[in-house]
Parts: structure tokens; C-alpha cells; sequence
């Protein structure tokens, strides 16, 4: 089974959504997920999935970035320095 | 055999996550929605997803069992159960869904519109309980239909042509899904006419919407011809564990050696067969003690 790589005529996208956040996509994830574990009502186990589903996305974007930087290596050091990771302030 | 079924839900979302299509992936069959939330098991690699997955699994299917079993845990052997567990198939999470939906309040409508998420296990658990909506909470019935077409549109956000690619992945699976269905529509094996099929299912379907929800559960799994053997954990505390525990070890081996999924199909048989049989016992003690009176 493949994990992801960075195939070949991959490029750096800095606009739209990507202009202010690096994983958007992470971003909207986590708010689906945790919009449908709070419509359930059960606090102990929103606390929970947001603890399980926000570890396993930062451990998933570390993997993604350090592959980002080893393919585009100062152009992405330049985009990480001026826009956020997953919520506007972070 | 380990981890299997859950293989693909990974690498379905391993696809989502990566922009592909993923309808790509062989037996991808899941409705849009459910694909984009398959790329949260594609967030870390295989060998931690699976224990993970399985562990939460287990944790709901005790929830289950404590609050709709009378804490009867002996139902993790049910073999429908053992197999989820096993192949790392999502029932158990709908069947906690579907635990909820009895409950008074929103939580029901929630995890209804939830349930459409797997569309086998709607056609099984939603009729009863829509048609009671229907009949005393048209609110919530018209909740759920606002809540579940919001879900469903999401996807549309991701990709406008997701639907299309779903319908198409669909027209490729749907015939071999009716041979191994572990319902009536299993008899096509032994070229039962499927016109025969359907008429019996259809009266099995509307005899078992007006019963309780037990039984509407046993039947539609009966009459569907989508339910696979898995799904049969819906089961899960519809009779005395020990019957329903040893006939499905006894129809799966049975399965096994004839090679088709028909003896499985006995599995809501029996699961209905003691339910009437129940009603009829109550029926008899209650005309007698009126006798006596």
C-alpha cells in the first residue's frame, strides 16, 4: 500500500485558501470531524477525537513538510515563514 | 484477512488526501461523504491506523452492548461481530450509530442522518424509524432530511463530479453485490427468479415495518439485497445470545464449505423466528390469564 510521495511535475501552490494556511484541507477535516462528534453531544468524547484527530494531522503534516522541503527547499522555507499551519494564528 | 476491508477504506483515503479519484481504488462503493471522512484514517500510516481503528471499534461495540444488551459481552463472539473486528469494517460504528437512534432528542436525528453514510445499513435500520417519525414527529423527520441532504452535499464542495464518479463505480459492483447479499436474494446462486425474490421481499419488507424494531430489523436484513454477512451485527441483542451465537458459527461453517452465502441468511431467520415466537408465547398467556378472569 502507498503512503503519499511527490510525483513529478508537483508544484508549490501559495494562492487562494494557501495564501494564509499551509493544509486547508486539514483544516477542514478537523472542522467536519468535530462538528459531527459535538452534533452527537458528548463532551468526553469530542475531547477525546480532538486530542486522537488533531495529533494524527500534525503528525501528517511533519511527514508532508519535511518531504515539501526536501523537494523544494527554499521556495517552501519562504511560504512556511509567512503563512499559518492549520488556524489563522497557528 | 486481517485488516482487509479496512485496507481499502485507508487507501481510499489515502486517494482523497492525495486528489485523486477515489472510486479508483478497487471495491471503493461508499457514498462521497464517507470518503472524505475514510482520509482520516489516511493520516498516519497503515500499521498504526488499523490497531487504532480496531481499539475504537471495540470500545463502541461495549457501549453498545452495555446500553442495549443488558450488558451482555457475550455478544463480541457473535460471528458477524468477530469478522468485523477482524477485517476492520465500519458496522460496529454504525451499529452504535443506530443504537442512538431509539433515544428521544436530536441525538437520533444526528445519527439517522449519520447512518445514510452507508446506505445498506440505512435500508435496514431508517424505514421503521422514519415511518414512526412520519407518523408522530414529522419535525424531526424534516430535520433529518435537512441534516442528511447537508451532509450529502458537502462533498460537492471537493469535487462537483464526485456523484458521477460514485454512480459510476456503483454500475460496476452492483451484480456481484446480489450474489453474495446474505439475505433471500442469496438463492440466485440456486437460480431462484429474482422476480420471485422480490415479490417475497417486498411482502417480508412491509409485514416487517409494521412490527416492532427488532423485528423490522431482522426482516429488512431478510429482504435486502444489498445486506452483506457483517451487517448482520445489527442483531446484536435481537434474541438470546447463546441461540443466535452458535447458529451463526454453525452458518458460517456451513457457508464455508458450500461456498455461497446462503446458510448466512438464516442468521435474521432465526433472529425472527424467535422474536414470533416470543409474540406468540405473550399472546397465549395473556389470553389465558383473560380466561381466568
Amino acid at each position: 500500500m502507498h503512503w503519499f510521495r511527490i510525483e513529478a511535475g508537483y508544484r508549490l501552490i501559495q494562492d487562494g485558501l494557501y495564501r494564509w494556511l499551509r493544509h486547508p484541507a486539514y483544516t477542514g477535516l478537523l472542522l467536519i470531524y468535530l462538528g459531527l462528534i459535538m452534533a452527537l453531544g458528548t463532551w468526553l468524547g469530542t475531547l477525546a477525537a480532538l486530542v486522537l484527530i488533531l495529533v494524527s494531522i500534525l503528525y501528517r503534516i511533519n511527514v508532508e513538510e519535511e518531504m515539501i522541503l526536501d523537494s523544494f527547499g527554499d521556495e517552501y522555507r519562504r511560504y512556511r515563514s509567512k503563512t499559518w499551519r492549520l488556524i489563522p494564528g497557528w | 484477512m486481517l485488516g482487509f476491508d479496512f485496507s481499502v477504506f485507508w487507501q481510499i483515503g489515502q486517494a482523497v488526501l492525495s486528489g485523486h479519484n477515489p472510486y479508483a481504488v478497487p471495491l471503493s462503493v461508499y457514498p462521497p461523504m464517507m470518503t472524505l471522512l475514510f482520509s482520516l484514517f489516511a493520516l498516519v500510516p497503515f500499521q498504526w491506523a488499523f490497531p487504532i481503528w480496531a481499539g475504537l471499534n471495540f470500545v463502541l461495540l461495549l457501549d453498545v452492548l452495555r446500553r442495549w444488551a443488558n450488558r451482555s459481552y457475550i455478544w463480541i463472539f457473535f460471528s458477524p461481530v468477530v469478522f468485523t473486528l477482524m477485517t476492520g469494517q465500519i458496522d460496529l460504528l454504525f451499529l452504535w450509530l443506530a443504537s442512538w437512534t431509539t433515544t428521544a432528542g436530536w441525538q437520533s436525528i444526528v445519527c439517522a442522518a449519520l447512518l445514510t453514510l452507508k446506505p445498506q445499513i440505512a435500508l435496514i435500520v431508517l424505514p421503521w424509524l422514519l415511518i414512526r417519525w412520519l407518523r408522530n414527529s414529522p419535525r424531526s423527520l424534516s430535520y433529518w432530511i435537512m441534516l442528511t441532504l447537508a451532509i450529502h452535499t458537502l462533498p460537492l464542495l471537493y469535487d462537483r463530479s464526485i456523484y458521477s464518479k460514485w454512480l459510476v463505480a456503483l454500475n460496476g459492483q452492483l451484480g456481484w453485490r446480489f450474489a453474495v447479499s446474505s439475505g433471500l436474494f442469496s438463492l440466485t446462486t440456486y437460480q431462484v427468479p429474482v422476480w420471485i425474490l422480490i415479490l417475497l421481499s417486498l411482502v417480508i419488507a412491509v409485514w416487517g415495518l409494521t412490527q416492532s424494531d427488532i423485528i423490522s430489523r431482522a426482516a429488512l436484513l431478510l429482504a435486502s439485497p444489498a445486506g452483506l454477512w457483517y451487517d448482520s451485527v445489527l442483531l446484536v441483542g435481537s434474541a438470546p445470545a447463546w441461540l443466535i451465537i452458535s447458529w451463526s458459527w454453525l452458518a458460517f461453517i456451513l457457508a464455508y464449505f458450500l461456498k455461497n452465502s446462503v446458510p448466512l441468511a438464516s442468521i435474521p431467520l432465526v433472529s425472527l423466528a424467535w422474536q414470533l415466537w416470543t409474540n406468540l408465547s405473550l399472546t397465549r398467556k395473556k389470553l389465558q390469564a383473560n380466561a381466568l378472569v
